[in-house]
């Protein structure tokens, strides 16, 4: 059944925000709250839902309205944060065991800036443990459910905002992207999902995972509603001085991709199978789309694309390693009990704490910082990076675009892989480039797979990449795709009783 | 050029201990063949082919190459230590409370 959350959110958001309009703040909320308690239960997208908290802020909206100022771009639009970003007195999680009781004393960035712009935050969702994994599998809560279809995965690290938004609970959310934790559960479910150039979004509040590496970004259903979320949360910020000024990501008027150049990467394209396999003709699908359109058609190689994981899976446990130090029982978070020295109470509180892939990637980072190992893997790691980027850098002098696909397949069961860490690694192999280059890249709906013996169809996602700072391209040649029918999002199948 | 580790037990529980992590006895044997396969895995990145002047650079260097416009170093508010002892798991209310340590090896 279609309401006012289904609506675009620029729309939604006029509604509420014109007095003359019966349609509250309140309203909208009650009917995701609605949702959320008839269709979570089989998807187990959020950790928390925060109703008091909602309510107050939908309140304040309408009061807003009432006395005659504007609350704002997102008035009264429901928001899902992933439980990795602070919500002022909300429990924060991440997902893990180790931060049990924790309550932060503040408001991540993201989030105070998007409630500024009148957004309603609902609730926490799932994610894997810290943001590690690519299936929400590795949450101490258990795994979260592809609305397309609950027997498989929606993709991770930020699969329970991703479930959320596909399944109509919410319209919009935040994730955060080290590998691909945004694109790669927005692929799997058939929804936007954004990674913004590194600096674009202010990280304070956010739980550090890879430092360097971290974005957090929106996702959504459509390209103008991820824009409306980043255009709210972007900016510089005292609090994390990585953040930069970069052009607005505002909407060029009259868009067209007439004499873009467009390129298709080799390395790319071997991932993704080719173009018999059904990510590779998504990919086909969307480039024949702009090619068609005037589109100047480019072939690029990027070799160290094809080494990307390899340097990944040194980098972010490198850097993990290190800003998961402290969690250590002392400060906040799980505490053993009953140890008897200063050692023990670290190592205890985290071994009952972390779960089994924090475990894993801390000690890989652990010994990659290693004295005798340092140099061979983590400084090697990090001249591969150096020569990524600048490879990337040439790219983008002949090409204002790159189009790969996001995943190597679409989702894949519960389970699956969750015996074996490497073959959940290469799940990351399309989306940890953008990262270690710090370029922008967004993933759209781009078809499903042919419904059949595997039952049915399930999402595939292109993604596209540009310069740093071009994120308004990404999302201009995405609404375009969106305008001439390549790119949709489908709802679900509502499940029974629904 | 150091030589590739053997990952076994004994380089697991060397790179737990530098983690201040405790791990079982089960745990450390179920590691081991999967940080071999991983560590297996990464090796590749010891014999990439790359430009020396594209591979050169600061050793910390993340995708933001250098800032220059960090902000003033004036004083302004933080949060208040209540805030923060609310979350800890032992406190006397003004300081964290942990195991007495000063005759301890923590190397």
């Amino acid at each position: 059944m279609s309401g006012a959350l289904d609506l675009p959110v620029a729309r939604l958001a006029a509604r509420v925000r014109d007095p003359r309009d019966p349609l509250t703040a309140q309203d909208v909320l009650a009917e995701s709250l609605t949702r959320i308690r008839a269709r979570d239960g089989g998807l187990s997208a959020f950790l928390c839902v925060l109703s008091d908290l909602a309510h107050a802020q939908a309140r304040r909206v309408d009061e807003a309205v009432a006395r005659g100022a504007d609350p704002g771009p997102l008035a009264g639009v429901p928001l899902a944060v992933k439980d990795n970003l602070a919500v002022a007195g909300a429990p924060l999680t991440c997902a893990s065991r180790i931060l049990a009781g924790y309550r932060p004393p503040q408001d991540a960035t993201a989030v105070a800036r998007a409630v500024a712009a009148g957004a309603v935050v609902v609730g926490k969702t799932n994610l894997d443990e810290f943001a590690m994994g690519s299936s929400t599998e590795n949450s101490a809560f258990g795994p979260t459910r592809n609305p397309h279809d609950p027997t498989r995965v929606p993709g991770g690290s930020s699969g329970g905002s991703a479930a959320a938004v596909a399944a109509g609970l919410v319209p919009l959310a935040l994730g955060s992207d080290t590998g691909g934790s945004i694109r790669q559960p927005a692929a799997l479910c058939g929804i936007v999902g954004l990674l913004p150039t590194y600096g674009r979004v202010s990280r304070s509040g956010l739980v550090a995972f890879g430092s360097s590496l971290d974005q957090v970004g929106p996702m959504a259903r459509c390209a103008e509603d991820a824009r409306a979320l980043l255009a709210a949360i972007a900016g510089p910020d005292p609090l994390d001085a990585t953040t930069r000024a970069l052009a607005p990501v505002s909407a060029a008027d009259g868009f067209s991709p007439r004499g873009l150049k467009v390129a298709r990467v080799a390395e790319f394209d071997r991932a993704a199978g080719g173009p018999e396999a059904p990510a590779g003709a998504a990919v086909e699908r969307v480039l024949g789309a702009l090619w068609g359109a005037g589109a100047e058609p480019r072939t690029h190689s990027l070799p160290l694309c094809a080494q990307a994981i390899p340097v990944y899976y040194l980098v972010a446990p490198a850097e993990a390693s290190s800003n998961l130090a402290r969690f250590d029982g002392v400060r906040y978070g799980h505490r053993a009990a009953a140890a008897e020295s200063l050692f023990d109470l670290y190592a205890a509180s985290r071994e009952e704490g972390f779960g089994a892939e924090v475990k894993r990637r801390i000690l890989i980072g652990t010994f990659a910082l290693s004295a005798g190992y340092a140099d061979a893997y983590y400084q090697r790691a990090m001249a591969a990076r150096r020569a990524l980027r600048a490879s990337f850098a040439r790219a983008f002098e002949t090409a204002d675009l790159l189009v790969s696909a996001t995943t190597p397949g679409p989702a894949f069961p519960l389970g699956e892989k969750a015996d074996d860490p490497l073959a959940m690694y290469l799940c990351d192999v399309l989306t940890v480039a953008a990262n270690l280059a710090g370029v922008p890249a967004l993933s759209l709906p781009a078809g499903t797979t042919p419904a059949g013996r595997d039952g049915a169809p399930l999402p595939l996602g292109v993604q596209l990449w540009a310069a740093p700072g071009r994120e308004g391209l990404l999302l201009d040649v995405a609404a375009w795709l969106e305008r001439g029918g390549h790119s949709a999002f489908t709802p679900p199948r509502a499940p029974e009783g629904a | 050029m150091d030589a590739t580790p053997e990952v076994g037990p004994e380089l697991i529980r060397h790179v737990a201990r530098l983690a201040r992590l405790r791990l079982t006895e089960a745990e450390v044997a179920a590691l081991a063949p999967q940080l071999a396969r991983i560590l297996g895995h990464v090796e590749q990145v010891r014999t990439l082919a790359l430009e020396p002047a594209e591979a050169a650079g600061p050793a910390a260097e993340g995708p933001v190459a250098a800032w220059d416009d960090l902000r003033a170093d004036v004083p302004g508010p933080t949060l208040a230590p209540g805030d923060l002892l609310r979350n800890a798991p032992a406190h006397d209310g003004a300081f964290l409370v942990v195991p007495r340590f000063f005759d301890e090896d923590l190397g």
